[in-house]
């Protein structure tokens, strides 16, 4: 009995001091994924026919501890999707979907240069957890004009990592001659229905001719997509956008009104 | 045994918290009193001169030692950032502060007690030019402006810091509370600049009131094609401030930006040429009138064509007077958001008859029910061969119905209540202006500011200015008004040209306090 009670005290003691703790090291595996796991939309539309190739910065990136030495990240370009069937009374409902063959796959040497060698690999120098992979696009192919193509990369699992986290384990990339939603630009984004509107290629081509600008990304984020409510510029534009599109709509030789390529009339909000 | 184990177990965490090392102080005495004079409840200080403020520390036990500091911060910066401006007692600082108004603090911290108290005052920073009369006038065909207060004058400002007048005559005297510059030579933003809007026939030029530098030109005001330059007139206002060049009305909102970063770009549409002729205070929007259509009209924020007034149930006088023009434009001011009284005097370009249009401006108020209606209440046609018909400036006065209008030497008012004309005799019967003398122009000028957190800080202005010339000199009366006559030993400055138009500026100024 005595012998418990001695305990209960020691036990007291050791609660008391146990309250401080020793930093831990990270242990756990290696992991590789992309850096972001946005998708790319890359076209040629906004710049002259001299321009035939750009250079794309993938970031990838690893998880888990620095070494000294190179590391090999593997990757496959996926060439299959999935395609979804609706149901006929409510489009919104898949009820089936199959793994088929990418219509507009891109392909290696047409629409983009090779890299990662014979057998798709990168090395990951030593003391990095980060690498910057350039992927050099291609104008050539005149059909990109018309249908986009679809360049996927998704890693692998190699002897020096396995895959993160699953969404950024995939890179979609889309490379294109033709206009490209911008991805920033969702229909259903508050602010871009307040002042841009839904998304067409016709619509979009119009504000490029209007304006001298891009209304990519980056345009959209800096003039657009900047607070509460667009900078004075991004105002500007939109209002010198809507006067252009009204003078355009009261000239008949352009058969009035202006209508996208799904046969809508372009409008303004 | 075991009851002395238990007992010994909740004893040993007691044992733990009598370890506190008390640190407690129990020698109670009175503190030693102090106070603090010298310190002003209020300084207005000039940049870059020097603030010298000397406290006297009246201490019981006269061998304290003590620290200072004085700091300060901008009462319009949310953060409240402190900046320190000295450790000594005595305060003796060049003031470099931003030109604002500032929560002046002395604080000192008795060494022995380790006691810190503070003294709150209130430090206004101002430049040569932020309070006074700034008058725009026509020299030799060019376009300045001139400085007047409390006795200093600072003539020619343009020409002296610029190099040069404007060319042309001048046309607008407008304000510009905050106008964002882009300092391309140290390639920084410089927001919050207070700015004339000065124009001229041929110029257009934006002004910064503390250093007379120019921030802007015609072109600048605009984000691209700028329309061929025909100034008019400028305004600024809460909802809207807009710009009449060449008939046609550009206009920008600080809702959507500081005027600097946002600009103008297109003409309100409509097919309209509207007179340089308007009447506003700064929260209602301006009573405007197309000479096109013979009517009067509007502007709304948000409404891109020029809006006309419609007639209801109430609406007595037609809405369009296509043979005649505005010669003046003025109103009663009733309070901020408040219409008050509108009144214009019109000629008949027929037979250069005259009329005084009576206006409820309520319809100019966006929230009321009479808004864009048509409230001409009365038309007063103006007999010939009275003064009022041959008067040849005019300028109403702000809170009573009465008319100010120059003829030649005389300066004399239309009680727009009773519909008679007086002349305006200073209080000891003396005539306002002396004889010989030729008005150019009448402008009533109020300015009532107080700080709404220190009503110690105001700035109370209430004068009519009267300026007379001979084409190459001009004299600025600055009476005291009372009742329907003038206090005599009005302020008087002097100085070459022309006036024709007349601004008093406060450091204080926004534009909500400005009327046209």
């Amino acid at each position: 009995m005595k012998m418990r009670y001695l305990l209960g005290i020691t036990l007291v003691m050791g609660l008391i001091s146990s309250c401080s703790t020793d930093y831990m090291d990270f242990k756990g595996g290696n992991f590789i994924q992309f850096s972001s796991s946005e998708e790319e939309v890359y076209t040629f539309a906004y710049f002259s026919s001299e321009k035939q190739k750009d250079t794309l910065n993938i970031g990838i990136m690893s998880v888990g501890e620095v070494v000294n030495y190179p590391r090999t990240i593997r990757f496959e370009q996926v060439t299959k999707e999935w395609e979804y069937i609706y149901d006929t009374e409510d489009p919104n409902k898949v009820v089936d979907s199959v793994y088929v063959d990418m219509k507009f796959p891109a392909k290696e040497g047409v629409h983009f240069e090779a890299f990662g060698g014979e057998n798709n690999e990168l090395i990951l120098p030593a003391n990095q957890n980060e690498i910057n992979v350039q992927i050099v696009v291609k104008r050539e192919d005149e059909s990109l004009r018309t249908n986009a193509r679809k360049l996927e990369l998704r890693l692998l699992p190699s002897d020096d990592f396995k895959t993160g986290v699953p969404k950024n384990v995939v890179k979609k990339i889309t490379i294109s001659d033709k206009l490209e939603r911008p991805t920033i630009w969702k229909d259903s984004d508050y602010t871009c229905s307040i002042y841009l509107g839904n998304w067409s290629e016709v619509k979009h081509r119009f504000m490029i001719n209007a304006t001298g600008e891009k209304w990519d990304n980056d345009f959209i984020k800096v003039y657009i997509k900047t607070g509460y409510q667009p900078t004075p510029e991004g105002l500007f534009l939109l209002r010198k956008i809507k006067k252009e599109l009204e003078k355009y709509n009261a000239d008949p030789t352009n058969n009035p009104p202006l209508k996208d390529e799904n046969g809508h009339e372009v409008v303004f909000p | 045994m075991r009851n002395l184990c238990l007992f010994l177990l909740i004893l040993l965490p007691l044992f733990c918290v009598s370890c506190y090392d008390d640190k407690g102080n129990y020698d109670y005495h009175a503190l030693n009193q102090v106070e603090v004079a010298g310190i002003d409840s209020m300084y207005t200080a000039i940049f870059m001169e020097q603030l010298v403020i000397t406290p006297t520390i009246q201490s019981e036990d006269k061998e304290r030692i003590y620290d200072y500091i004085w700091m300060c911060y901008d009462k319009n910066d949310f953060e409240k950032s402190i900046d320190t401006l000295s450790l000594e007692k005595d305060l003796n600082y060049t003031v470099s502060l931003p030109l604002s108004s500032y929560q002046l603090i002395f604080a000192y911290r008795d060494r022995e007690t380790e006691i810190t108290k503070y003294v709150y005052s209130n430090l206004s920073v101002e430049s040569q030019n932020s309070r006074g009369w700034y008058v725009l006038k026509e020299k030799a065909g060019t376009t300045d402006i001139d400085f007047f207060w409390q006795g200093k004058e600072n003539t020619d400002l343009l020409s002296q810091v610029q190099g040069k007048a404007m060319e042309g005559k001048p046309r607008s005297l407008g304000y510009i509370e905050n106008y964002t510059w882009t300092n391309e030579e140290e390639n920084k933003i410089e927001t919050g600049n207070k700015c004339f809007f000065l124009a001229s026939e041929r110029e257009v030029s934006l002004i910064r009131i503390s250093d007379m530098k120019q921030m802007s030109d015609f072109s600048s005001l605009f984000f691209e094609n700028a329309p061929v330059i025909a100034p008019q007139k400028w305004y600024e206002g809460s909802e809207e401030s807009g710009f009449i060049n060449g008939g046609k009305l550009y206009t920008y909102s600080s809702y959507d930006g500081e005027f600097g970063l946002n600009k103008l770009s297109y003409p309100k549409d409509g097919d309209y040429n509207l007179s340089s002729i308007f009447t506003k205070n700064g929260t209602m929007c301006p009573l405007l009138f197309d000479l096109n259509s013979g009517q009067f009209c509007t502007s709304e924020r948000n409404v891109s064509s020029i809006s006309y007034f419609e007639n209801d149930g109430m609406s007595t006088y037609p809405l369009a007077y296509p043979d005649m023009e505005p010669v003046y434009a003025g109103f009663l001011d009733e309070g901020m958001w408040v219409g008050g009284k509108g009144y214009v005097v019109m000629r008949d370009k027929r037979d250069d008859s005259r009329s005084i249009f009576y206006f409820d401006l309520a319809c100019m108020v966006n929230f009321e029910d009479a808004y864009l209606k048509n409230r001409i209440t009365d038309i007063q046609a103006v007999e010939a061969g009275s003064k009022l018909a041959e008067a040849t400036c005019f300028g109403m006065h702000r809170k009573d119905q009465m008319l100010y209008f120059g003829v030649h030497d005389k300066l004399c008012y239309y009680d727009l209540v009773n519909k008679r004309e007086l002349e305006v005799v200073r209080d000891n019967g003396a005539s306002a202006i002396p004889s010989g003398e030729n008005i150019v122009l009448i402008k009533h000028l109020i300015f009532d500011y107080t700080d709404y957190m220190d009503p110690t800080i105001s700035d109370k202005v209430n004068k009519l200015a009267v300026a007379t010339s001979d084409g190459n000199t001009y004299k600025l009366y600055l009476f005291e008004i009372s009742a329907n006559k003038l206090k005599d030993k009005p302020e008087v400055y002097s100085g070459t040209g022309i006036p024709s138009e007349i601004m008093y500026m406060s450091p204080y100024m926004k534009n909500v306090y400005i009327c046209y």
